[in-house]
């Protein structure tokens, strides 16, 4: 039964993410990461009107929505790596391109800037509505509150510190 | 329990072990470069994950046991390590956690304590200490090249979906 499993995901694996390149080439859509949920989300209900579940009771479509769903999650979170370039990628990249002469930390500085701080990452918390900038001063709203006390509890469980 | 109530059961209780194992490692030995216990918990159960999977698969082919069952495994583990590693890197986040410190704050302030300079230092000081990079003489090399790779695979799918264009390597 896993074996049938496994290929009714992997083909509707391959459609998805045909119709999301196909899509992608038409137009970018502006909140890239949620559109991709909704083309995975679309494709994998549509299937349920073209495949041959019969045999399949519940536990064997809970098996198959779980395997095809950390495929896809798994894919949205490394697309936000894809459609945005990491500082450290970046350093990589570029210790890498004067690998003959060897790269200074100066070089590297020149790399990234302050507005890569700004536009990439502070403009980008206002738009999603967690923090207010207002009179060059940043608060947070109640969704910030909420999001960065989960962050702070996690800090203590992970025995992590700050990022950046 | 039927047959796939067993393997989604060996699968979410080898999934919660191994978060238990990995924060337990992590508290116990105050370990500082947390990532770096990442490679070798995962080595560990998914490999106890596929035994437990293949000795209760009985005479069917392991293959697609192990292969669906890994992948579950792999992507909720892949889950966890992304939060963790956003807790660790990302510059969003600190900034939610030092304004909710302070009640609000300017972002002249937050620009002075953290700009592009302390980025890379802070950047480097990982990429050294994961060994990705090394220095020679005063000067920085490609250590272990796993970021290199990492970064050459994304150019692909960059290049497919947004057009950009491939850095020369």
């Amino acid at each position: 039964m896993i074996e049938s499993i496994m290929l009714n995901v992997c083909y509707i694996l391959i459609v998805s993410f045909l119709f999301h390149v196909l899509i992608w080439q038409l137009f970018l859509p502006k909140r890239e990461q949620i559109f991709i949920v909704v083309n995975f989300t679309a494709i994998y209900i549509a299937s349920f009107f073209i495949v041959d579940y019969s045999g399949f009771g519940v536990w064997e479509h809970i098996y198959g929505f779980l395997l095809y769903n950390s495929v896809v999650f798994s894919y949205v979170i490394t697309y936000t790596a894809i459609s945005e370039d990491s500082p450290s990628l970046t350093i990589v990249r570029k210790v890498f391109e004067k690998r003959k002469e060897g790269c200074h930390e100066r070089d590297l500085n020149r790399v990234i800037n302050d507005d890569l701080i700004v536009k990439d990452r502070i403009l980008p918390l206002e738009k999603s509505g967690m923090i207010v900038l207002s009179k060059n001063c940043i608060t947070l709203t109640s969704s910030g509150v909420k999001w960065a006390k989960l962050f702070r509890y996690l800090d203590k469980l992970m025995g992590t510190k700050e990022g950046g | 329990m039927s047959y796939i109530q067993n393997m989604l059961a060996i699968v979410f209780v080898s999934y919660f072990l191994f978060i238990l194992a990995h924060l337990a490692l992590i508290h116990l030995f105050k370990v500082k470069n947390q990532v770096v216990l990442f490679p070798s918990c995962y080595v560990v159960f998914l490999s106890l994950m596929l035994i437990a999977s293949c000795s209760l698969s009985g005479s069917g082919s392991l293959f697609p046991v192990m292969f669906s069952n890994g992948m579950m495994f792999s992507g909720l583990v892949y889950g966890y390590f992304t939060l963790f590693n956003l807790n660790i890197s990302s510059l969003r986040i600190r900034v939610l956690k030092e304004v909710y410190a302070e009640g609000e704050l300017e972002l002249d302030k937050l620009l002075a304590n953290y700009n592009s300079k302390t980025i890379v230092e802070n950047r480097l000081e990982r990429l050294l200490r994961g060994r990705q990079i090394i220095i020679k003489d005063q000067k920085l090399y490609i250590g272990t090249p796993v970021f290199l790779i990492l970064s050459v695979f994304l150019d692909v799918p960059k290049k497919i979906l947004l057009r950009k264009k491939i850095q020369d390597l």
